[in-house]
Parts: C-alpha cells; structure tokens; sequence
C-alpha cells in the first residue's frame, strides 16, 4: 500500500472531489454549449447542496428553508453589483446604501453571503433550541416568509417582477473555482472541533449532552455557515442567471437540492457532491426520455429515484462513506481480482474468496 | 488481582466516609438533598439525598421502578426536580442543563449504548475529551491515551455501529472518563455483558475514583459487581431511600433483604464462593 502523509491522508477526500467535479466540468465543453450550460448548473448545485449538508448532513436536521437564505444571496449580490446608473431607472426607490454601492463580483459574493449569514444569525437565536423536527418546519416557514418579502418588496427587489439586468459574472471556470473552495470549507469545518461535536449531536443528541456537547451553540454555528455557503452560491446563481425572480429560490429549487442530498447521502461530504453530479446525468436522460413522453418527466423520474433510495438505501448511495484514495483501489482490486478469480476458477477456488473490504472502503 | 487491590482501597476510604453528615467531614463536592421528581401524581423519587465523594464508588441499588434512572438524570439536568436541590461544591446547580453540568464536571452513561454509531471509536472518545481540551489536536492524543489504558487502540478506527456490544460498553466508558469529569454517573454500564466482560469492566471502574481522582456513582442489578465494586451503597424503594451503608451493612440489613436482595444475594454468594 502506498504510505500517505498524515495530512495528504486528510485532505485527500476534499481534493478527489474537487477532481472529480473539474474532470466533468473540463469534459464538458466537448458536447458543445449545451452540456456546457448543464456542468454549470451542475457545479453551482454542488455548492448549494455542499452549503445545505454542512447544516443538514452535519447536524441531522433537514432544513426545508435554506433556499431562503439563497435568494438573499443572490438578491443582495445581485444589487451591489449592478451599475448605478442602471439601479436608478431599474429601481428607483432604492435605499440610497444600496443604490449607491456597486462591487467587483468576488467582493459582491462575499457581502453577499455575510448578508444571508447575518439573516441565517438572526433566524438561529429563536430558531436553533427547538427539537429537531420543529427546527426542520420552522426553516419551512422561514422559507415562506422570505418568499413573501421578496415577492413583495417592489422598491428592492421588484416583486414578482423579474430583477433584471444583473451582471452575468458566473462563468464555468467562476463556477468550478467556487464548487472546490465550497468543498474544502465545509469539509474544514467537518473535520474541527465544531464540526466533530455536531456530528455526535446528529448521531446521539441525548448522548452528546451527557459529555458536554451544547447542541443548541453548534447547531446555531452551523446553521450560520451554512446560511454563508448558500448566500454566496445563490449571489453566483444569480449572476449566472442574469434575470430571476423569488420563484427562481422556492419549492421547485428546495426540493431539488434536497432529492441531490437524500440520492447521494446526507452522512458524508462525498454523499453531498456525488448526488448533485448524479442528478445532473439522470436530469439529461430524464430530458431526452422527455421528447418522447411528453414532459414530466424529469420531476417524476427525480422523485423516483428519490424514493427508492429512501426504501433500499436510505442513508444514500455512499451510506456515510467518504471517497478516498485506498476505496478507490479497493474498488479497482476487487474488478481485477472478480476477473483474475473467474480465470482461475478452475485451477485454484480458494483465491475466488473476495477481500474483505476495509471499514473506509464503503457499505458492510 | 486489580480487584483485591480496590479492595483494600474500599476499606480506608469507606472509613473516611463513614460520616458523611459529621461536622468535621470534609465538604463533600456532590450533593443533593431532599430530590422529588413527581410525574402527575406518580412519586417517582420522593425526597433523596445523595452525596458522592470522590475517590469512592457509590453504588445506586433497587427494584425496577424504584427511581434510579430518574434520581441520576435529575442529578445530571436531564430532568427537572420538582424539589430539592442539587450542589457541586458551593455551586447551586439544580436544574442547569445537561451539557453545562457535564462541562463543570458532571457527566453520565445511560442505560441502553448510546455510542455515536457513524463515528470512529476515536472520534467518540475525541467529542468528550473537547470537553477539556480546547483543540483537536489535544483531544486527539488524550483520547488516544485513554483508548490505549482501556486496551481498545486496536479498534480506533473502527466505527462505532461495527463494535461487539462488550466493545460498545467499553467504548462508553472511556467516552465518560475523557470528559474529565470528577463525577462519574453510570447507569447500568455491565448490563448484557456475559461473565468476563462483566469482571474485566469492574475491575476498571474499581479503578477509576483512585486512578482519575474522581467520585463514582453507579446503578447496577448485579450484585456481584456491586458488592465488589461499592464503597458505599445506596438501596432505593418507591422513590425512598430505605438502607445507606457499606457493601456489608447492607448485606445485613432485613429491610433491605425483605424489599429487594433475598434470594439474589445468595445466589450472588454461592457465584462467588465458586469463582474463588
């Protein structure tokens, strides 16, 4: 086996994911502008659904609200970035703040998510000490209040009309630098000390309590990076978008993200790339399957897929494992030596028996 | 053996405390007087007192029903006392939350394995040592030392859900003692372990009040582990405190012989006359 520094041994999950993302995402092009426009749909929802797991996954509290706190992100970044000028004939009733502000997108990205951190903060201070499943509806009707505001808030945000003119600095490579640095941030803050102690308040909330876990303070603390991660990925959502109304952060986008996190697994950092990467393959054959079924399609193929990982899977296809360099040879090994065994089956049987595989190596 | 060691410990200091309410006595540091936990009507625990002091297993002993679980999870925030109150030093700490009290130095087991099931073995025994050690690295390399006293390093690795339910117990119990807490609450910690599990896991609570100069309080049904294992022993009956005495008053004791230990305390003797 090769030898793996200590922190190669760390890091290597994050990294192998931010690989395997860009190698999609490199290979893309190749099928023209259309797959183009899918590989971006698809990093962007691996940022969503990365930001969605670090409160989610980590914490073992779904959250149907935090599509709330994507369409501040993509609202507050969308208004700081578009010109002035353009914002006085767009939006005349603008706070002077907003109206006179306009920033690089990389900054506006980052004001972006401070402002659906500073909401995600204010939500946590009642919201974080309710049990679990009052926690999971109240980001429910969080997720209602925001819709709301925004759809009705027409000197900000315009209302149900759509807000347009919004700089459309979301490119591809935009998109994969921000899928990788989404990953390595939420996997920094799996592996710390908050991340650890929410981790045993997911698995045991009773458990963690009785060694000194305060449940309520890491779940607020997730829930504020989370509300961060999701801001920015809804500031870049918007910017690849250019036009986009408050229907754009709903139920259809709330449950999308969700379908990815269950598919792939809400256990692991893994769970949450591979199910958005998934979807993405299964939303183009669904489409394809559509010009011949009418539509449809899409939506019901999704939920389906869904609910039979729910009944056979149900902690998602990588169960809580996350991707490493020895499962991936464990799972070359095990191809070679399925195919070296069935040559040799009738030479030698005892050399058929697999190896048992290690306890990283995936599903027991 | 480890256990005629504790032995002769159990002497001494079981002489130490022979007075708890003395007023020469040192404070003890846990205390609860007069704890009632009533659920609509039904007195579950109805006006105990308890003291642990470290250096000493205090073994929590009764019929089912009779309030031990919910005398400890009143003493460890996990239920609200009706009335009494509940002291860490000079500290009023009734009816702080669980977590708090853990990280001031109270912390427990519970009854059924509650491991965190999709974590390593390591990481279980890390979440408790952060308790006292700011960062993970620390808590790291204490865990690891404590794996390493328990002979359970072979298994750090390993999730929790994959462990043999002996494993699990002992896992539990290593979890406990990472949070450096000087009192120790455990409810139950040999239940469905067979015979040498059971022996193996006394022998290291034995260890403990002396080892992590910590006070012990455990609820057990098994006679032989608390006969061995007790300094002081606490028998509880509807809710009542009915006997407070050494491993051997107790054993005396007719009332609690009539309420609770009959025939089980033979049988527990005759276990031991066989085993030695």
């Amino acid at each position: 086996m090769a030898r793996v520094g200590g922190f190669a041994r760390q890091v290597q999950t994050p990294v192998l994911l931010a690989a395997l993302v860009a190698v999609i995402t490199l290979l893309a092009p190749l099928g023209g502008l259309a797959m183009e426009n899918r590989a971006m749909v698809m990093l962007l929802n691996v940022s969503i659904v990365v930001g969605l797991y670090s409160f989610a996954g980590l914490s073992g509290v779904l959250s149907f609200g935090h599509m709330s706190f994507m369409s501040i992100g993509a609202y507050a970044g969308a208004l700081i970035t578009i010109p002035i000028v353009a914002k006085g004939a767009l939006l005349p009733n603008l706070p002077t703040f907003i109206a006179h502000a306009e920033f690089s997108y990389p900054l506006a990205f980052l004001i972006a998510g401070g402002v659906a951190a500073l909401a995600a903060l204010i939500i946590s201070l009642p919201v974080a000490r309710l049990p679990a499943l009052a926690l999971s509806l109240a980001m429910f009707a969080v997720l209602v209040i925001a819709y709301q505001v925004e759809s009705n808030w027409n000197s900000v945000t315009r209302g149900r009309q759509a807000l347009l003119g919004v700089p459309t600095n979301t490119t591809l490579g935009v998109a994969l630098v921000l899928a990788a640095l989404t990953i390595f941030f939420v996997f920094a803050y799996q592996e710390s000390r908050f991340g650890l102690r929410l981790r045993a308040s997911r698995e045991n909330e009773l458990a963690a309590a009785a060694i000194g876990v305060n449940v309520v303070r890491e779940r607020r603390i997730a829930l504020v990076l989370s509300g961060f991660v999701i801001g920015v990925a809804g500031a870049a959502y918007g910017q690849y978008l250019g036009v986009f109304t408050p229907n754009n952060f709903y139920l259809e986008l709330t449950f999308l993200t969700i379908a990815m996190l269950v598919i792939g697994g809400s256990l692991s950092l893994t769970g949450a790339v591979i199910g958005p990467v998934l979807v993405a393959f299964l939303t183009y054959f669904l489409q394809q399957g559509e010009t011949v079924t009418g539509p449809g399609l899409q939506q019901i193929g999704l939920a389906l897929a869904m609910l039979l990982v729910l009944i056979f899977r149900p902690l998602g296809l990588t169960m809580g494992s996350e991707l490493k360099l020895s499962s991936l040879r464990a799972l070359s090994f095990s191809g070679l030596r399925r195919r070296g065994a069935s040559q040799a089956a009738n030479t030698s049987s005892s050399s058929s028996e697999p190896e048992p595989r290690t306890a990283e190596g995936g599903p027991r | 053996m480890a256990i005629m060691g504790a032995e002769t410990d159990r002497t001494t200091a079981g002489v130490a405390v022979a007075s708890p309410g003395g007023a020469n006595a040192e404070k003890p540091g846990f205390r609860a007087e007069g704890i009632c936990v009533h659920f609509e009507g039904v007195k579950a625990v109805d006006g105990v007192d308890v003291t642990i002091v470290r250096g000493e297993v205090l073994g929590l002993l009764g019929p089912n029903g009779a309030g031990k679980t919910t005398l400890v999870n009143a003493l460890t925030g996990f239920e609200k006392p009706t009335a009494g109150q509940v002291w860490l030093g000079e500290r009023d700490i009734t009816g702080m939350e669980a977590a708090r009290l853990a990280r001031l130095g109270v912390a427990r087991t519970f009854q059924s394995g509650r491991l965190f099931d999709h974590l390593t073995v390591l990481e279980n025994v890390e979440v408790a040592a952060l308790t006292g050690y700011r960062t993970r690295r620390r808590a790291v390399a204490r865990a690891r030392e404590i794996l390493a006293m328990l002979e359970l390093s072979h298994i750090a690795d390993r999730r929790a859900r994959e462990l043999s339910h002996g494993e699990s117990r002992n896992v539990e119990l290593g979890r406990l003692i990472a949070t450096s807490a000087s009192y120790l609450l455990l409810d139950e910690p040999a239940a469905g372990l067979n015979e040498a599990e059971s022996d193996q896991l006394t022998t290291l609570i034995a260890s403990l009040p002396e080892r992590l100069d910590c006070g012990v309080l455990i609820i057990e049904h098994d006679m032989r582990v608390i006969m061995r294992l007790c300094h002081r022993i606490q028998v509880l009956d509807h809710g009542k405190t009915i006997a407070v005495g050494t491993p051997e008053e107790i054993r005396a004791d007719a009332a609690v012989n009539a309420a609770y230990l009959g025939s089980v305390d033979n049988e527990a003797a005759g276990e031991n006359d066989a085993a030695s």
